[in-house]
């Protein structure tokens, strides 16, 4: 049986990966400080703070997307409000009901 | 979290700097908001509103830099509402006189400041307030300067000039309230020098027990029974060897003394006991002027205990405003008669006795002492008499004759 090997390019990507979260396990460093990564901060289910956001991908009472870099956060609830939007940065109130993290 | 606090401060800046709450129509709302938030606007209170809307805020400065993003996406804004302070502003701009007011207020209050309104006076004992106030009036210095008129250094050196009782004066303007901290000379008391001749004669009646001589020639004996003034030591020396001369003499003479002390006490008397309730009073002075802040003259009360009260406005730690709330409190007062048994009634005329003692025979060497009671008219009298032994010489200056 032939073994699918993994192409050359990918297998590089992978040891990137690797020593990256090898270097974070020495470290114990946040994501946030090695990777672009987004810092988000909640209070309760009625505010939710994003630092390091890309812009509003979809806006709705019930929905907000939000890019960030790699993935984007959805947030689901009911009465959504952008409350203050800069462009890295933004805070949704309302009454929160799921978040969920998707590309 | 002090974010609360914040959050309330930005809203205080936002109303300050004045903005806008405007709706935006159109099918790419988000990428219009995108749009703008990349050239480094801030929004915020982004609602939607309909189908196609939003409704959200932004600052006045900010607002004509949508036009740009508005018209590439499609996009049509309307302003909801002005909010902030430079719309109120633009709204009032034709009241002159409401701005001419707020000047004349800020200016009136900046020159009332400059002068002074009270004269505040501590540290003096012996000498009145009011003759300090009418020598600083008398030097110039007086409610109604200007602050930056007076000259205070020479103020200070003429009071210190024309009060002599005092050694040490300051004059602080805090605001528009002087406050004037003297200190007293301490007089020196009047010491016949140790050249002067002079005599030693008897301060109180007593019988004298020790004489220690040590200048003069001594007048009395132990057991001499001797009254107030008379000659104790005698500073005239006269002897035929040297003759005639007059010296300071020097002596210190124990005598048995006696004192009485009286007390009485009532068996029924009336006390006036506070009831707890009150009455206040107010009158607001604006300058020197006294503007009642009641209505009725009267007092409900037939017996009471009256306090007074000075409130004066001030801005920030040290401006004084010319204002003073003065308030008058009343507390009603209520006689209440007591009875006391006859042994009650002693106790209390001896206790009378005894803080007597302690103001007034101190220092004094007690040698004995006897205490009687005496009942009259429902009324206890108590006396009490001491013998002490004290030093009863004084000195006094040889008269010429």
């Amino acid at each position: 049986m032939a073994r699918v090997r993994p192409s050359k390019s990918n297998k590089i990507k992978k040891q990137k990966v690797q020593k990256i979260n090898k270097l974070e396990q020495i470290l114990e460093l946040p994501a946030i400080l090695i990777e672009n990564m987004p810092h988000i901060e909640m209070s309760g289910n009625r505010e939710f703070i994003i630092e390091g956001s890309r812009g509003i991908l979809e806006y709705d009472e019930n929905l907000v997307k939000i890019s960030a870099g790699k993935f984007a956060v959805t947030v689901f609830g009911r009465d959504l409000e952008l409350k203050n939007l800069t462009d890295d940065s933004c805070i949704v109130t309302g009454n929160i009901d799921n978040v969920s993290f998707g590309v | 979290m002090p974010r609360g606090g914040i959050m309330l401060l930005l809203r205080l800046i936002n109303w300050l700097r004045g903005y806008v709450i405007c709706e935006i129509t159109g099918f790419f709302l988000e990428k219009f908001i995108n749009m703008v938030t990349l050239k480094g606007i801030i929004v915020w209170g982004i609602r939607k509103k309909g189908k196609n809307s939003f409704k959200m805020c932004i600052r006045i400065k900010d607002f004509k830099k949508l036009r740009h993003p508005a018209k590439s996406t499609g996009i049509r804004i309307r302003i909801k509402k002005k909010k902030g302070f430079p719309f109120l502003l633009h709204k009032y701009r034709k009241r002159k006189g409401v701005f001419a007011g707020f000047i004349a207020f800020l200016a009136i209050i900046f020159v009332m400041s400059g002068y002074i309104w009270s004269i505040d006076i501590s540290g003096n004992e012996a000498i009145s307030d009011e003759k300090i106030l009418n020598v600083l009036n008398e030097s110039g210095f007086k409610i109604g300067i200007f602050t930056l008129k007076c000259n205070l250094k020479e103020t200070k050196e003429d009071i210190l000039t024309k009060l002599p009782e005092l050694s040490w004066i300051a004059i602080n303007i805090k605001g528009s309230k002087a406050v004037v901290e003297v200190k007293e000379r301490i007089m020196p008391p009047e010491i016949i020098s140790k050249d002067t001749p002079c005599n030693i004669i008897a301060k109180r009646d007593g019988i004298i027990i020790r004489a220690d001589v040590f200048q003069g020639v001594s007048n009395v004996e132990p057991g001499y029974a001797v009254a107030k003034g008379s000659l104790l030591v005698s500073g005239v020396l006269d002897s035929t060897a040297v003759g005639f001369r007059l010296v300071h003499a020097e002596a210190n003479v124990y005598g048995k003394t006696k004192y009485v002390l009286r007390a009485e006490c009532a068996r029924s008397y009336a006390e006036k006991v506070p009831t707890g309730n009150v009455f206040f009073r107010r009158t607001l002075q604006l300058f020197n002027f006294d503007i009642k802040l009641y209505i009725k003259d009267s007092i409900p009360y037939t017996l009471y205990d009256k306090m007074d009260y000075k409130q004066e406005l001030k801005v920030g730690n040290d401006v004084y405003l010319p204002i003073v709330i003065k308030t008058e409190k009343f507390a009603q007062l209520e006689e209440i008669t007591t009875e006391l048994s006859e042994d009650e009634a002693k106790k209390r005329a001896e206790d009378i006795i005894n803080e007597l003692e302690k103001k007034e025979l101190s220092g004094k060497d007690i040698q004995a002492r006897e205490l009687s009671f005496k009942l009259k008219n429902d009324v206890v009298y108590a006396e009490c008499i001491y013998e002490c032994v004290e030093d009863i010489g004084e000195e006094a200056l040889i008269e010429n004759e």
